[in-house]
């Protein structure tokens, strides 16, 4: 446990400077044209932390086994710095479109009622989501072997397609299922939309995903 | 007292089979040489001992403890590995202070105190140093975790002839002052002799060898002179290697008991072997 909390560490170390940058930039912008610049600064994050959670891995795992500590210790440490750094987001966010008065509403607003402990659980869960889907996909490309990486990179294209194929053969039922489902799972399906049913979707989906990470964490080699 | 024991090691790649059902004992507080030629299976052995990659079957336990995932026995080894496992933005000393965060007992006065003697500059990140001094960085961090098993996979890769002479005094020193378990991986074989007490030879991944160095050179000598009457000597005795040039041939006997009787009869000179030779010809043979 304790090689967790120290590896946690190290990477959020690792990462800072990378993330007090982007915010000096966000606030930049921000100052500059007297609002943040994408209109809502979490928008900005969740891309920020993609690209974050897709340089997670591979320097961070070559580290922690030249230090010889186990993968299990390395899994855990990434998802809790995952989580760290997401809460940390999260509050600088919130803080930030505070400060700059941002006049533009960002997702939250336009899909919930202003309440700020859920708008950061909101963006708690999405940040930690979009972190760990980076971490995934930068993994799935580690553990491929040359046609497997290109069979990875045309999937999302493929399954778009055919998705789109099926749901005109069966007669939009297919889209218009999901979108009754991303209702239900953003919480937007009663007369008041509730953000908590959003936060446990998120969440249940971060836990999918990190399942599926410590799947391809099983036995991982140490690759150049 | 805890030993390293590797029962029925394979690793395979594929179709390769890398390391072929190795079994081994290392025992505490000795220098090991692990030798052997390129691509013989020595670095896979090391990482498979560090938990870098998994074995295809087979287990390595150091005090009765399998070292597969867990951390508790995998903090007792320092893994000086040949490949540059560290983040290359990062400074050398910033490498020292996150070594110690995982190592507790890693001490930074003596890795400074090395640097210093080395001349390696604590300030430069890893990705600024060149191949020598990428492996005095590693050295430095594997001298002073103080784990209580260093392994050092081709230590001197890049080194000149001073800095593996200092890497060699300072291997000695370091396990005389404090005794632990060293497993010292090379093939530049007559440079490191005089620090090993213990030779594992390993051979396209199986282990031919596993003796005290003194008892092995002293179980083999070389037979030279006229092809003709070498021939004669060496009939019915394990002999490995041999080098033949005009009509004069050096072979390497395996035998404790030296016929000088014998060789003087036919007019052969039996001479002392070096480790390097009986390397060549064992792994050649």
């Amino acid at each position: 446990m304790k090689h967790v909390r120290q590896f946690a560490k190290y990477q959020l170390v690792y990462f800072k400077n990378s993330v007090l940058t982007y915010y000096f930039v966000v606030s930049l912008v921000a100052l500059m044209f007297n609002r943040p610049g994408s209109g809502n600064t979490l928008s900005g994050s969740m891309v920020f932390i993609l690209v974050l959670g897709l340089n997670w891995f591979k320097t961070s795992f070559r580290f922690s086994q030249a230090n010889n500590l186990s993968r299990k210790t390395f899994y855990f440490a990434t998802i809790l710095a995952i989580l760290a750094m997401s809460v940390f987001m999260s509050v600088v966010d919130v803080l930030l479109d505070s400060v700059f008065k941002n006049v533009q509403v960002g997702f939250f607003g336009q899909l919930y009622p202003p309440n700020n402990f859920a708008e950061i659980l909101w963006s708690i869960a999405v940040l930690a989501t979009f972190a760990s889907l980076g971490w995934m996909i930068n993994m799935m490309y580690y553990r491929a072997n040359g046609p497997m990486k290109i069979a990875i990179s045309f999937s999302p294209v493929l399954v778009i397609w055919l998705m789109v194929r099926l749901n005109d053969r069966i007669g939009g039922k297919l889209a218009n299922s999901f979108m009754a489902f991303a209702i239900r799972a953003f919480g937007l399906a009663g007369e008041v939309p509730n953000p908590y049913a959003a936060i446990i979707s998120f969440a249940v989906l971060t836990l999918v995903i990190l399942v599926i990470n410590g799947l391809l964490m099983h036995r991982t080699p140490i690759k150049a | 007292m805890y030993e390293i024991k590797i029962d029925n090691l394979i690793k395979r790649y594929g179709q390769t089979i890398a390391l072929d059902n190795v079994s081994l004992t290392l025992e505490r507080g000795k220098i090991y040489g692990l030798l052997g030629r390129n691509g013989a299976g020595k670095t896979t052995l090391l990482n498979l001992m560090t938990n870098k990659i998994v074995p295809t079957s087979g287990e390595i336990t150091i005090a009765g403890q399998s070292v597969e995932e867990n951390d508790a026995v995998l903090n007792r080894i320092y893994h000086m590995s040949e490949e540059t496992l560290y983040p290359p933005s990062l400074r050398v000393r910033e490498v020292f202070r996150w070594t110690r965060e995982f190592y507790p007992k890693f001490d930074p006065d003596y890795a400074e105190q090395l640097a210093q003697r080395f001349e390696l500059n604590t300030r430069k990140r890893v990705k600024e140093l060149s191949t020598g001094y990428t492996s005095i960085c590693k050295a430095i961090l594997t001298l002073a975790s103080n784990a209580e098993i260093l392994l050092f996979d081709e230590p001197v890769l890049g080194l000149d002839a001073n800095h593996r002479d200092m890497l060699y005094k300072e291997i000695l020193a370091n396990y005389i002052d404090n005794p632990k378990t060293v497993i010292v991986s090379t093939h530049l074989i007559d440079e490191v002799a005089d620090v090993l007490e213990e030779v594992i030879i390993i051979k396209q991944g199986q282990i031919i060898l596993k003796r005290p160095l003194e008892e092995l050179l002293v179980s083999a000598y070389t037979v030279s002179g006229e092809i003709s009457q070498v021939e004669k000597y060496i009939a019915g005795k394990k002999c490995v290697g041999g080098d033949i040039l005009g009509n004069f041939k050096s072979v390497i006997v395996f035998d404790d008991e030296r016929n000088q009787s014998l060789a003087k009869s036919l007019n052969l000179e039996l001479g002392k072997v070096e480790l390097q030779k009986l390397f060549i010809g064992l792994t050649n043979a």
